[in-house]
Order: C-alpha cells, then sequence, then structure tokens
C-alpha cells in the first residue's frame, strides 16, 4: 500500500504527542524485539489454552502448563514484560478475532451461538487472552510517565478486566432457575407447566427443568396475591360492503361468505350454521383472504364474534357483523410475597413487579411472565371438548379461574464485581475526556 | 423531538471539543435526516409489554446507543473522506464505500416509497432488504464515477492541511462514539438485570451492539500500531457502521430475539 504525503503528516503529528513506536536510541533492534515479543505472546498463551482445552483429567493442570508458569512467572517482575503483552495489536487481534466469532456466531441463532462459540472453550480463551493483555496495558499505563490520561486509561482498561472477572466468576457459581410447583396445564402448554404459582401456594425449592428433582432453598416463597392489570381493548365493527377497518396495525374487511360460486354477499338462512365468512386482512399493503366459519372466535390473535340481525327474515340473511377485537395484552402485573425462614415469616407482602426484583438472602426474585392454567386434576376431568384453546380459554373466564405468577430466581455472586466494573469504567471515562488535551493543544495548526 | 436533541447536543459536543465548525452542520444535517427517516419507521406502540414500560436505565440505554449511533455515522463519512487521501487504492475504495452508501440510503428510501406506495408488494422484510443492498451495490457502482470525478473537481483527493484536522477530528469522534456505546451497553446490561436477571445474554442485538463497540475499540488501538496500521484504522469505523446497519435492519429481521418485539 501507498501512502501520500499527508499520511505521513498525520502520522509524524501523531508520534509527536504520543510519542510511541518511533524506536530510541538505545532500543534493541526490530529483530531481538520481535522475539521478545513473541516469547511473552506464546507462553502466556500457553498458560490460557491447556487448562481450558478439554484435557483427560479436566481439573488437573497440564505439565506444559506448569512449565509456561515458572516461565512466565518471575517475567511478571519486569517491565518489559507488561510493555510486550500490553501492545495495542494484541487488542487489535483478539479483538477481531472475537468480533469475527461473535458476528458469525450470531448468524446461526442465539442458542447455537451460546453453546458453540460464547461458551466453547476456545472463545473463552480468546478473552482470557484479551483480558490479560488488557491488564498489562493498565498496569504499563500506571507506570508510564509524561501522558496526561494515564490513570485514566490505566483504571478504564483495569475497569474491563473487573467486568470480566465478575462475568467468569457468575460462569462458575450462579444459579438460575424457577420455583418448584405443582404441574398446571392449558390447551397451549404441552407438557404441562411447572414453575407457576397459584395465589397462596408456597415454594422453597429451585428447579432449572420440569423434570429437575430441585434444591433446597434457604427461604420459602408464598405468594399472596397476584394481579394482571390490561390494556384497553379496540374492537371494529365489520359489514360486507363497509369497506376496511384499521385496527392494531392491520386492516379488516368482510368480503362475504364462502359458497362454490365464489364469494356471495348474502348467507342462505340453511346454512347459517356452517357458512363461512370471507375476511381480508391485509397489513403494510399486502392482504390475505381468510375463510372463517361463523361459529369461530379467534381470528389469530384477534377476537372474533359473529352477530346477525334477529328480525331479518327470508331465504337469505344479508344484515350481519363480524366484530374484530384486539388481542388481550397485560400492562402490568404485580405479585405480592411472603418470605419465611424457619417457619417465621421475616418479609410481609413485598411487591414484586417487571424490572422491580426482590432481594432475598443473596437471591433475587422477579417477575418473569404469567398464564392461566388449570391443575392436572381438574384437566384430567375437564370435558374433551374444552382442551381447545378458544373453549378453554371460555372456561377460564366463566368458572373464574384466577392468572398465575411465574417468578424466576437467580443468584448470581459476581454481579456486583460487575457492576463494581461498570461503576470504574464510567468514572474512568469520564476523567479520560477531562484530561485529555484538547485538538488545539494537541497539534496546534 | 429526539433527532432535533441529538443534532443540538452534537454541534456543541463539537464545537466544544474540537473547536471545529467545519463539518458540524454538514455531518449534523446529513444525519438528522437520516435519523429522521429511520425515526419515521418504528411506530409507537400502544401496547409496550411491561418490561419495556418507563425504566431510567431503558430510556438512557436507547439514547446513549442512538448518540453513539450518530456518531458512527459521522465518523465513518469523515474516514471516508481521510481514506480518499491515503493513495491510489485507498481512494479508489473509499469512493466506492462512499457511493455505496449513499445508494443504498436511497435505495431503502425507495424502496420504502414503493412498498407504501402500494406499487411493489415485497414477499417479506428480509426480500426487500435484500433489494437494497443490491441497490447499494449497483447503485453505487453506477454513481461512482460522478462521484470520483466531483471529489476530484472539489480537490478532496489532493492534499491540504486540513488532512491532520481532519484526522484528529475522526479520532476524536470515534473516542466519543467509543465512550457512548460503553455507557449505552452498560445502561442495557442493568436493565436487562433489573427486568430479566441477567446483565448480559447474548441476544442478537446485544451482540451487534458489541461488535460495534469492538469496531471502534479496534480503530483507537489499531491506530498505534505502526504505520501501516495507523493507515487502515479508520476502515474499522466502516466496518462498525455496517455493525449499525445490520443492527437496525438485519436484527429486528433477520435474526430474532429478545430485542425484537418491534417486527
Ligand atoms: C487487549 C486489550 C487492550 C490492550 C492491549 C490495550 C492497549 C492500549 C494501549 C497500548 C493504548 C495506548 C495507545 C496510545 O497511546 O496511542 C491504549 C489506548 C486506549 N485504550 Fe486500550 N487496550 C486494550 C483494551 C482496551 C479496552 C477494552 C478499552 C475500552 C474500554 C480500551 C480503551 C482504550 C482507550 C480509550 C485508549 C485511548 C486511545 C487514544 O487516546 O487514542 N482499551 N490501549
Amino acid at each position: 500500500m501507498k501512502h501520500s504525503p499527508d499520511s505521513e503528516v498525520e502520522y509524524r503529528r501523531y508520534n509527536k504527542h504520543y510519542g510511541q513506536p518511533e524506536r530510541r536510541k538505545n532500543q534493541a533492534p526490530r529483530s531481538c524485539s520481535r522475539k521478545a515479543d513473541a516469547f511473552v505472546h506464546l507462553s502466556c498463551f500457553r498458560v490460557f489454552s491447556p487448562s481450558f482445552g478439554r484435557s483427560k483429567n479436566p481439573g488437573r493442570p497440564r505439565l506444559f502448563t506448569l512449565v509456561s508458569l515458572i516461565f512466565i512467572l518471575p517475567q511478571l517482575f519486569f517491565p518489559y514484560f507488561w510493555t510486550r503483552l500490553a501492545r495495542p495489536s494484541a487488542a487489535v487481534v483478539t479483538g477481531s478475532l472475537a468480533a469475527v466469532a461473535c458476528a458469525v456466531g450470531s448468524l446461526f441463532g442465539q442458542d447455537f451461538a451460546i453453546a458453540n462459540v460464547y461458551t466453547a472453550p476456545w472463545f473463552i480463551v480468546i478473552m482470557f487472552y484479551f483480558n490479560a493483555a488488557c491488564f498489562a496495558a493498565a498496569v504499563r499505563f500506571l507506570f508510564k510517565s509524561g501522558k496526561r490520561t494515564r490513570l485514566a486509561l490505566a483504571v478504564l482498561h483495569l475497569s474491563f478486566v473487573v467486568v470480566c472477572v465478575g462475568v467468569a466468576i457468575d460462569g462458575f457459581t450462579q444459579v438460575r432457575g424457577y420455583f418448584k410447583t405443582s404441574l398446571k396445564v392449558s390447551p397451549d402448554t404441552m407438557p404441562p407447566a411447572m414453575g407457576y404459582l397459584q395465589e397462596g401456594e408456597s415454594s422453597s425449592e429451585l428447579v432449572v427443568s420440569r423434570n429437575d428433582p430441585g434444591t433446597e432453598l434457604p427461604f420459602t416463597l408464598q405468594l399472596v396475591s397476584f394481579t394482571v392489570d390490561y390494556f384497553e381493548r379496540d374492537s371494529v365493527t365489520l359489514r360486507v360492503g363497509g369497506g376496511a377497518k384499521k385496527l392494531a396495525g392491520f386492516s379488516f374487511e368482510l368480503k362475504g361468505i364462502i359458497t362454490d360460486d365464489g364469494v356471495e354477499p348474502d348467507i342462505p338462512t340453511s346454512s347459517l350454521e356452517t357458512a363461512r365468512l370471507a375476511v381480508e386482512v391485509s397489513r403494510n399493503g399486502k392482504g390475505e383472504l381468510y375463510y372463517v366459519p361463523v361459529t369461530e372466535t379467534a381470528l389469530g390473535e384477534f377476537d372474533i364474534a359473529f352477530d346477525l340481525n334477529p328480525d331479518e327474515e327470508g331465504d337469505l340473511v344479508s344484515d350481519y357483523t363480524l366484530t374484530v377485537t384486539e388481542p388481550l395484552r397485560a400492562s402490568k402485573y404485580t405479585s405480592v410475597v411472603n418470605i419465611i425462614v424457619d417457619g417465621e415469616t421475616v418479609t410481609e407482602g413485598a411487591k414484586i413487579e417487571v424490572n422491580q426484583p426482590l432481594n432475598v438472602m443473596g437471591y433475587r426474585i422477579y417477575q418473569s411472565g404469567w398464564g392461566r392454567f388449570v391443575t392436572m386434576e381438574e384437566w384430567d376431568t375437564m370435558p374433551g371438548n374444552l382442551r381447545s384453546p378458544g373453549l378453554f380459554a371460555q372456561y377460564l373466564e366463566t368458572n373464574d379461574i384466577p392468572p398465575t405468577s411465574f417468578l424466576m430466581i437467580a443468584r448470581t455472586p459476581g454481579r456486583n464485581v460487575v457492576y463494581a466494573g461498570y461503576l470504574l469504567m464510567f468514572l474512568a471515562l469520564i476523567a479520560f475526556f477531562a484530561v485529555r488535551p484538547s485538538s488545539a493543544q494537541e497539534g496546534g495548526r | 423531538m429526539l433527532t432535533a436533541n441529538l443534532l443540538v447536543l452534537w454541534n456543541l459536543v463539537q464545537t466544544l471539543v474540537h473547536r471545529m465548525a467545519f463539518l458540524g452542520p454538514l455531518s449534523g444535517f446529513v444525519s438528522g435526516l437520516l435519523f429522521a427517516w429511520a425515526g419515521s419507521f418504528g411506530t409507537v406502540e400502544k401496547h409496550t409489554v411491561p418490561a419495556l414500560q418507563n425504566s431510567f436505565w431503558l430510556t438512557s440505554h436507547v439514547f446513549l446507543c442512538m448518540l453513539a449511533y450518530v456518531a458512527v455515522f459521522i465518523a465513518t463519512v469523515a474516514a471516508l473522506f481521510l481514506l480518499m487521501r491515503r493513495g491510489q487504492r485507498s481512494r479508489m475504495a473509499a469512493t466506492f464505500t462512499f457511493s455505496a452508501l449513499a445508494a443504498g440510503t436511497l435505495s431503502v428510501v425507495v424502496v420504502q416509497l414503493l412498498q407504501f406506495g402500494g406499487i411493489v408488494a415485497f414477499e417479506s422484510v428480509s426480500e426487500s432488504g435484500m433489494y437494497s443492498v443490491a441497490g447499494a451495490f449497483v447503485g453505487g457502482s453506477l454513481i461512482m464515477p460522478l462521484f470520483y470525478y466531483g471529489f476530484s473537481r472539489l480537490g478532496l483527493y489532493g492534499s491540504s492541511s486540513r488532512d491532520t484536522m481532519l484526522e484528529r477530528f475522526v479520532h476524536t469522534t470515534a473516542l466519543i462514539g467509543l465512550a457512548l456505546i460503553t455507557l449505552g451497553i452498560i445502561t442495557g446490561s442493568v436493565w436487562g438485570d433489573l427486568a430479566w436477571g441477567r446483565y448480559w445474554g447474548w441476544d442478537p442485538k446485544e451482540v451487534w451492539a458489541l461488535l460495534t463497540w469492538f469496531a471502534l475499540l479496534i480503530y483507537i488501538h489499531l491506530r498505534s500500531c505502526g504505520k501501516r496500521g495507523f493507515d487502515l484504522a479508520p476502515w474499522a469505523i466502516v466496518i462498525g457502521l455496517i455493525t449499525v446497519v445490520f443492527n437496525y435492519f438485519g436484527v429486528n429481521f433477520v435474526l430474532t430475539g429478545l430485542h425484537t418485539y418491534a417486527g
């Protein structure tokens, strides 16, 4: 690549300011420093990589690791070690590797990427190495004189390592799951769901999946009450020839009923029970025709109700409507809980909402979801025809079945370390910009 | 609204930090247009799910990330003009990237107009996205000679004493962008912790914000990797813009995850 003279000017200006890669007279020749570089980086890499590889004896460091460690430990006391490891090129190379891995991984879907990229040994090695270099950079900044931003940069580079240490602690020790409860059923959740608490129900065990036997928690949680608030629902009433009506980003148009000859506006009285309505549903200018039985109560997520004028007589019914109602959406859900330790209620009536978790003895309890279910016994004794989604919803409503609350439990000991890192990073960034030479001071014009 | 605030704030930051007025209004205007238009996409959701309702962390997260993306956009445009002065090959590549950026923006607008005007109905959002990307490359190749001619007539390829100033501008903008995206990721992480009990979950939107962060990080460190690195560094910002664009369009429509409530 050729360089224009201008780039030369910039580069020299840049060197003047930072005094960085221009070599000084008494510095070792380039080939020598390259070797030192290679030695430092390779020996560090050797320390990190085998302990994460799938060795036959996991947990026991291999001989090679030990030897590398013996090489590395004394080096820690020599400044050249930190200078070599703290090369910005280390950030560029490991950063690029991690970035490419993340980008490719994300294209394969979140779950796949978590299993095969973000938690894979090789990825952890890259991140480990990135952190080692970052830490070295922090140490180097600390002892490097003559740079106004050195303290801020030392803290900034250190803070990133602190965050990663927190994440690593969580990686080894975090506990995450939900409460062990009785199994509950609805037509949408087959097999039955676990973790949904009914009002009055209590639990003192944590599970990570439905088949998990459960781990004992140091406290018992009892759900006192659970309330769900809903958004108001809009609806539109459609008539044949009434044109399209808009609702929640969709537009609906009732065309008539479907017959052998196509779409007709009127319904023969004889087939009132079995007629199928032709409804065009469109979004962003793209429409699709749906054939909906008049007995149906749902069109996708929307509730629908067919209605006809009872006074109308004759062979053909022409005065009928279809009312389409927005899906029911929760605007807020709130659990009120008691926390019981050794038979004593230590916390009474604590509120848990989305975005407002509850802290209990190092565990955090989050409002994560909700649902409407019946118990297994109720399900088994229910008439079979009620087990379809539409009729089940009606059953829940008419029998006044209360909603159940899904609470998540997390114990993340590294969280405080991560947050400490965030705080350091925030302060360091502010300090960095506060002491950084402004462009006028930097080079002059 | 938000865009206007961003503009005012941005020009303020510029005047304070670099005391350079010449690029401010221009880049501010362009980015303002772009973001006003991008903002018109996301219709205000009436039924916001509870996790998204008025949280301080969420609001700061969105605001900081938006600011960071504006910074990346401005830095990219400036970086391209910088790259146009670094040798013949770099000049061609930067001019082409600039043309593709312009053509890409134009084709997204055209595709949306066609769709909302009901003239063309695309099968899916990814299909219309594909046309936009194709438009960027084809259109970019077509208009590149025009830009090339225009830029050389304007003297943008020649050397001028402004070059170090431009370099400084790119550097400062990228640093500010890095700070903003760092804070944006941190606030988002705190919000995620409150809402779902995890401060990081490898959600595609998170990952792509992290990639923007990496791109800027690579830029500032590549600047210190010798002459070659110094010359190549601005390309990292250009890649940063690509990650931003992908985060906006690709992640919402191609990948799925917690953040994709809008699509
Ligand atoms: C592998 C890890 C890293 C290494 C080896 C490293 C090394 C360095 C070095 C040597 C410099 C000085 C460059 C110069 O004086 O021109 C530097 C600057 C800087 N680094 Fe890092 N760094 C690493 C990671 C990070 C991370 C994770 C962050 C962000 C949180 C960061 C933010 C910065 C900033 C803001 C500067 C100042 C850049 C400037 O003034 O142009 N670095 N880094």
